[in-house]
């Protein structure tokens, strides 16, 4: 059934494509485009210097025109993010909040931000020490661990490790107080799948995959169920800023209100001795 | 490839447009989902190849090269389209950078519409995976070599897209 849909999907998007491809008008349109933008192209001896000049200097405007006008943009959004950071009410990441009266908690209380937590660590230099570069990644449930081993990587330039925090908590109806139901830290190469058998009781492995970007952020693909009869998945491709824990969805059951935070920090490369 | 390296010629120039202008164009449209943006991609993919053909060294496919580029460049046009739509979302003007829908091409229909709508609500990245593997037939390996990603990361990204599609075209698929 599944090979069959899977074909039949297959022959749906190759349909489309065959629909929507490239039709000759959109072909020389774009060929004569791309010939007035080209002036690498060897020109004919007999075209003069001045109109050369005038070809260069008018693709330097065109050129230097988008160019300004992405700046422009870019700026401006940039100026946008930053407004919506300072104040919360502009949208934007949400920022959880500890209230003094802890007997009704609007918001779980902070995820320790520091994934990257020495156990952790001393975790991964002991199994690195069983399995060397095959190591690929390390899942920490708090009363086991798992691993992943690949065929050892070739080492890049940036050795550093993704350190990603999924912490389920619940709100009491009683208190109102927040508790810890799940966590998992994670500990992975960048770009290394992370594919952590279920516990009983759920079907499907939680998998992450992580990739750090620039300006402490790192991109984030996870798919987790929590460890809950009846609990959603959750399918999330997101951004992550390190050192800042985000909610990425919640749930009710049972007349009780669940949250899923997840956490993310790097650890350099060095300090796994 | 080689011949427009060497020689910069409009003969070479055309020669490299016949053989690869349908499959980069094709390509961009698949991404950005958008015949306009399309084009704007397909011009900036071709500007860049003039430009830096002395890089390209030949120690890889140039199909690869040139469909690398055309990935990045098409993603970093989305990028800019999100950037111009929360701007205008947020000056509450009216959007002079109009969001732009998937087009319905030569063939008008629910059907054409309704995957272009799926797969818009796919993200860039696996978008970009469900491409390269199954509209572009490429191996897995070669479409995480152009996506930049290892190729455990592209398995999965193509099953997660292909889950997603599954779910949005259901209808299509049981009949």
């Amino acid at each position: 059934m599944k090979r069959s849909q899977d074909e039949q999907l297959d022959r749906l998007l190759s349909d489309w494509a065959s629909k929507t491809a490239t039709g000759k008008a959109a072909r020389e349109a774009l060929r004569k485009a791309i010939y007035r933008v080209s002036d690498e192209v060897e020109t004919p001896p007999v075209v003069e210097l001045a109109s050369l000049w005038q070809q260069r200097r008018s693709r330097w405007r065109v050129v230097t025109g988008i160019t300004a006008a992405t700046v422009a943009v870019l700026l401006l959004g940039v100026g946008m993010w930053y407004r919506s950071e300072l104040d919360p009410t502009a949208g934007g990441g949400r920022k959880s909040m500890t209230l003094v009266d802890q007997s009704r908690q609007a918001s779980p209380p902070p995820l320790n931000a520091d994934v990257s937590a020495d156990h952790l660590r001393r975790l991964w230099q002991e199994h690195y020490r069983l399995f060397g570069a095959r190591l690929s990644w390390l899942a920490d449930r708090g009363d086991h661990t798992e691993i992943g081993l690949s065929e050892p990587v070739i080492q890049s330039s940036s050795n550093d490790l993704v350190g990603i925090e999924l912490v389920l908590w619940s709100r009491s109806t009683v208190d109102g107080k927040w508790q810890k139901v799940q966590a998992l830290r994670v500990l992975a190469g960048p770009e290394h799948l992370v594919q952590v058998p279920s516990d009983e009781g759920t079907s499907e492995p939680l998998a992450i995959w992580a990739y750090p970007l620039d300006e402490e952020m790192v991109s984030i693909d996870l798919s987790f169920r929590p460890n809950l009869p009846g609990a959603p998945k959750f399918n999330q491709s997101m951004l992550q800023r390190l050192g800042e824990h985000t909610q990425i969805g919640d749930f009710e059951k049972d007349g009780i209100e669940y949250r899923l935070y997840q956490a993310a920090d790097l650890i350099p490369s060095g300090k796994l001795g | 490839m080689t011949n427009f390296q060497t020689t910069k010629s409009a003969v070479a120039l055309d020669e490299l447009l016949t053989r690869h202008i349908d499959a980069v164009r094709n390509l961009a449209y698949r991404i950005v989902l958008c015949n306009s943006t399309a084009d704007d991609v397909t011009q900036e993919v071709f500007a860049k190849v003039i430009d830096h053909a002395a890089s390209f060294r030949g120690t890889a496919k140039f199909s690869t090269w040139l469909y690398r580029i055309t990935v990045n460049t098409a993603k970093e046009h989305l990028r800019q389209r999100r950037i111009t739509l929360e701007i205008a979302e947020h000056s509450d003007a009216i959007a002079s950078a109009e969001y732009c829908r998937p087009e319905q091409r030569v063939m008008d229909g629910e059907l054409t519409e309704r995957i272009a709508d799926a797969m818009s609500q796919l993200s860039t990245k696996l978008r970009t995976a469900i491409v390269l593997t199954s509209i572009e037939q490429l191996p897995a390996k070669e479409a995480a070599a152009i996506a930049g990603c290892s190729t455990a990361t592209m398995h999965w990204r193509v099953h997660q897209a292909r889950k997603q599609l599954k779910k949005l075209l259901y209808g299509y698929l049981m009949s």
